[in-house]
């Protein structure tokens, strides 16, 4: 009996003791109060002007960064500490585990001090949940001017005269059109250019690339002619085949003077038609829409088992490039050109914005640091670090970054040592300069196509139908009927088995009501075009 | 005679035949995938197409990269922890909760009954316990991984059934001998219940290694994530093409890609349950089928 009691209280005391050790992982110093999402209670120094005084010990903030994606969780490196320095603030991000956290936050009303998000916006857009942007504006930051457009975006969030919020990554048409370099993230195709040249054939639009696709399976029976990753699948073909189409409006696109659904127009039909061809001709596998992230056609890409991806503008064409060689290949890729005179479209309304909660504890604090972030000078140092040090602008205005940046971005410190992540305030122009520096020749050349012949369709960013409306119902079952279909209809094996799943489409469709939606969205379109 | 049992013999062995050739495709299916993940953790991350059944491009980088980053074998720790101190105090509460309510004459034994069966198939869902564990201070705490999964309702159940079947005459004979309630469970209750035990402690402690949602949705502190966390951070991380992009910028020296350090971080978290396995296995068919048969 002694033993068995002995034997119980000694692990009874090893348990306690590694729970006592482990209890002092708890409250790592960050000020963080235990059982709480709230920042801490640092207030901050007033000086005479009511600015926040940066020089005392700056005010740290908790914020929830809703994106399971995002690329760090820690407030450090050298871009981390400029804001501190030029804003007072210092942060204490948490990355979102899981699409569902924030409105797990909202309902059990524990948010911290601010919210990074693009999720929401008319839930937090509320004053019981956040502090009115215009509000704060009037009491703490009178200089801080955003601009009409933007004013606009967030009243569409709330849906009254207070704004939550304003969206970052937002530029005006004519901003764009003035940019130097770059352009907003938007559908590309990447290509094998020294198996182009080898098959010597033109690729300017879209009947040379299917022509050139049938070439290459033709000479590379081993080669997927084309691949389509994960998150881009179809848009690139949707964006030069369908007229005004929008990547993020699920499918909604302005036409003349009606806002309709993609599916609505006869160009959809031929763009149905010509990915059909491609699956009957052998030129995409059905695989492909089984493919769960993106790494599957990057892999097929870099190991010389692809043609051409459909992807997004950037620079991953240099850096496939690398790892095609580095595998034992060679070759190269490059960016095609759009391959229709059809303008890029895009919203323009920017996609996510930081709102500052009702349990900030430091609403002015909060404010200025937004306000700076919105600033030039606070643009360019989230995003490209300090001028004269990290970069330097040339004569086009386009940033052109030391040695120790780009050999940091090369060499997977990037995030350590700068961490150009807190781009909370940035515009969609100098976010694209930024990116369009150092890329390939046809990276920049295929921006600079698309941007000349960008067009913004502000009005339609507008239009949010309320979560739990019958329009946000029906746009849901929308977006997922056609999603299901498009792949069943791409798949089909003869004329006529795509004719009737193109017809059981509509069928289900207007099953569902698609003409409501529209006309929803036509109403609304209106109201706001006036 | 011969004749018959020529045919009989050739009948059997059609049989054996066919049944052997679908147990092995069942298990193929079955194994591949682990092999599979194991010979990609082997395979440099940006050289991967052709890598089936050995790596292409043998190399150990993956794992360098898992073992030299400070925020994994933090993690890994964690779970370590966890994983034990969790299934010995799970353990331990579900054994003393089942033992007592395996008694008919317990006072209110009707009423905690009842409350863990409801507790058993309703939830009121994630918020309110999401506001439960925030009101008791849990947050942040290496004890929100432990509290709220003290008691399994499911193997309580499990065992009021198992502790019934011991005969009570041993308690009767152990009582008279002097030994208290404590004494007759530490002594002769919990010798006897290796099946249960084992079986109980197997399924805890793989729950409490594979779980991330606690991880990612109660625990702020970088310090005190879970591998299995990290791991569902780094799958979440592969969706983004932004994100995929920026990573393969940063590879111009280094064949590792976030999918080729998940296949790594993959096999350090199943290897040590795989090893743990077959000490349990004895007791794992037995202990499954405790409480299912009254005699």
């Amino acid at each position: 009996m002694k033993k068995a009691r002995k034997a119980g209280f000694g692990v009874l005391a090893v348990v306690l003791m590694f729970s006592v050790l482990l209890t002092g992982c708890a409250n790592n110093g960050k000020g963080n109060s235990k059982g709480s999402a709230n920042g801490s209670q640092q207030k901050p120094v007033i000086s005479p002007n009511g600015n926040v005084d940066s020089s005392d010990k700056p005010v740290n903030l908790n914020i929830f960064i809703d994106f399971t994606w995002y690329d760090t969780d820690k407030f450090t490196g050298i871009i981390p500490e400029e804001i501190t320095k030029e804003t007072g603030v210092t942060l204490s991000p948490t990355k979102a585990a899981d699409a569902t956290q924030l409105g797990v936050l909202i309902a059990s009303d524990d948010l911290p001090d601010l919210v990074y998000t693009d999720k929401l916006l008319d839930r937090l857009s509320s004053k019981s949940k956040c502090y009115a942007y215009n509000k704060l504006i009037k009491d703490y930051a009178p200089d801080f001017r955003p601009t009409e457009d933007q004013v606009l975006v967030a009243k569409s969030l709330s849906g009254s005269d207070d704004y939550y919020t304003i969206l970052n990554a937002a530029s005006t048409e004519e901003e764009w059109h003035k940019a130097p370099a770059g352009c907003p993230t938007l559908p590309s195709l990447i290509y094998r250019k020294d198996i182009l040249d080898e098959l010597n054939m033109p690729m300017n639009t879209l009947e040379d690339y299917m022509a050139v696709l049938e070439a290459v399976k033709a000479r590379y029976p081993d080669m997927v002619p084309l691949t389509m990753e994960y998150t881009f699948m179809t848009n690139f073909f949707k964006a030069n085949m369908i007229p005004n189409w929008v990547a993020t409006t699920e499918g909604m696109l302005v036409d003349g003077d009606k806002v309709v659904h993609e599916s609505s127009v006869p160009q959809y039909e031929e763009f149905l038609k010509y990915m059909n061809q491609l699956y009957r001709k052998g030129l995409i596998n059905a695989e492909n829409f089984a493919f769960t992230d993106g790494t599957q056609s990057e892999e097929l890409m870099s190991n010389n088992k692809a043609f051409s991806m459909s992807f997004m503008t950037g620079d991953r064409d240099t850096t496939l490039t690398r790892d095609l060689n580095r595998n034992g290949h060679k070759g190269s890729f490059e960016h095609a050109m759009p391959m229709s005179d059809l303008p890029y479209t895009n919203l323009g309304t920017g996609w996510a914005g930081v709102f500052i909660s009702r349990k900030n504890t430091d609403p002015k604090a909060s404010i200025k640091m937004m306000e700076w972030m919105f600033s030039e000078k606070g643009q360019r140092i989230t995003q490209w670090g300090r001028e004269g040090v990290e970069y330097k602008l040339d004569e086009k205005g386009v940033p052109q970054f030391s040695d120790e940046w780009l050999k940091a971005r090369e060499d997977g410190t990037m995030l350590e040592k700068y961490n150009p992540n807190y781009y909370f305030g940035i515009s969609g122009v100098v976010e694209a300069v930024g990116r369009a520096s150092g890329i390939s020749e046809s990276a920049n050349a295929a921006m600079d196509e698309i941007r000349s012949n960008l067009q913004i369709e502000i009005v339609l960013g507008l239009i949010h139908p309320k979560g739990d409306s019958q329009e946000k119902i029906m746009g849901d079952q929308v977006s997922e009927t056609v999603k299901n279909y498009e792949t069943k209809v791409i798949l089909s094996n003869s004329d006529k088995q795509f004719d009737a799943n193109v017809k059981e489409m509509h069928d289900k469709l207007e099953q569902i009501g698609l003409k409501q939606l529209e006309k929803y969205y036509t109403e609304e379109y209106a109201k706001y075009s006036k | 005679m011969s004749k018959l049992f020529g045919r009989r013999v050739g009948q059997d062995l059609t049989m054996d035949i066919v049944i052997y050739i679908i147990l092995l495709a069942i298990v193929i299916m079955t194994l591949y995938p682990f092999y599979f993940i194991l010979v990609r953790s082997f395979n440099e991350g940006t050289a991967s197409t052709d890598t089936y059944f050995w790596p292409a491009r043998p190399t150990l980088e993956n794992y360098e990269s898992f073992f030299k980053d400070g925020k994994w074998m933090n993690a890994l720790l964690i779970t370590m922890l966890r994983t034990v101190i969790g299934t010995i105090t799970g353990v331990i509460f579900t054994c003393i909760v089942a033992y007592a309510l395996s008694f008919k004459e317990l006072a209110f034994r009707k009423l905690y009954m009842t409350l863990l069966i409801i507790s058993m198939y309703f939830s009121a869902g994630i918020i309110p316990y999401y506001i439960l564990l925030k009101s008791l201070r849990l947050f942040d705490s290496f004890w929100v991984y432990i509290i709220p999964s003290l008691l399994n309702t499911f193997f309580v159940m499990v065992g009021i059934s198992f502790f019934r079947e011991i005969p009570r005459d041993l308690f009767d004979s152990a009582k008279v001998d002097g030994a208290n309630d404590l004494t007759v469970f530490f002594k002769i209750v919990l010798p006897v219940s290796k099946p249960f035990l084992a079986t109980i402690a197997l399924f805890i402690g793989v729950n409490h290694w594979n779980s991330w949602f606690d991880s990612a949705f109660y625990i702020r502190n970088p310090n005190l994530k879970t591998m299995s966390c990290l791991m569902m951070e780094l799958i979440n991380k592969n969706q983004s093409g932004y994100i995929r992009a920026a990573s393969a910028a940063a590879r111009a020296s280094s064949t590792v890609t976030s999918f080729s350090i998940q296949t790594a971080s993959m096999v350090i978290s199943v290897a040590p349950i795989i090893m743990v396995y077959p000490f349990l296995q004895q007791y794992f068919v037995k202990g499954i089928m405790v409480g299912s048969v009254k005699e």
